[in-house]
């Protein structure tokens, strides 16, 4: 969670007055409070493929993996076949070394992040995309491996 | 009998202090509810309410008055934008998990 890991570090960069906001916007909307836009994506359906389901087209060479996480990906460690990291953070810059010839699936933590992700990539032309539902989260949960990333 | 009044009502601040307590700490952070987080923005304390996600979830969607710190980018910016280690700091993101 972001908001806790900046947390943590502020308080050790010295800050004393540090609070975390954890319902986050899901507990901003639901009390009915409003929020700003200043970048705004097609509601488009993203499709979400399921653990095994990604697994197999995997092995069949359907899909082009993309790991959209930031550092928090050191953490879990990385579905083993993955083609690209792009996180977040440069996805805006960087998405056109994606290729447009296959089927992109993207995958975050715990798929909170993707649709976003996912809606701004379909808005430049990758319009085969679908994500990971429940992230490598959900891929560990169904027994799946993780490669341990060592740089 | 004053004695006993005496330690049953600090018996209560204690216990009710502690439950109060336990309330608004997780895992070492303190935690701020909805209602609390709206009432500092309505009375416009000098809080700096940071969104550390990346600048295209920012965009896509942030509460009112927020700033954009991503979270690898913590370490240099949030210096620029406190006007002191002792400004209040509130950190947001998309929620639990």
């Amino acid at each position: 969670m972001h908001s806790k890991d900046a947390a943590r570090l502020a308080a050790k960069m010295g800050y004393s007055n540090v609070l975390v906001y954890s319902e986050g916007i899901p507990g901003w909307l639901k009390n009915g409070y409003q929020i700003k836009s200043e970048i705004t994506l097609p509601k488009v359906k993203i499709p979400q493929v399921a653990p095994n389901d990604l697994k197999g087209k995997m092995a069949a060479g359907e899909v082009y993996l993309v790991d959209i996480r930031g550092e928090e990906r050191k953490k879990t460690g990385l579905i083993p076949g993955t083609n690209t990291w792009l996180d977040d953070m440069n996805i805006i810059d960087k998405y056109g070394t994606l290729p447009k010839d296959k089927p992109l699936v993207v995958y975050d933590t715990a798929d909170k992040k993707t649709l976003t992700a996912a809606r701004f990539l379909h808005s430049k032309g990758y319009t085969s995309i679908m994500r990971l539902g429940g992230g490598i989260l959900k891929w560990i949960g169904s027994g799946l491996p993780v490669e341990k990333i060592t740089d | 009998m004053i004695r006993k009044t005496l330690f049953f009502t600090l018996l209560f601040v204690l216990v009710y202090g502690a439950s109060a307590f336990a309330l608004t700490q997780q895992g070492g952070l303190t935690i701020v509810s909805t209602p609390e987080l709206k009432t500092m923005l309505d009375k416009k304390e000098p809080l700096l309410l940071v969104n550390p996600l990346a600048p295209l979830n920012y965009g896509v969607a942030h509460i009112p008055g927020s700033i954009n710190i991503p979270l690898s980018l913590l370490d240099s910016e949030l210096p620029k934008k406190a006007s002191s280690k002792e400004q209040k700091v509130v950190f947001y993101c998309l929620g639990p998990k």
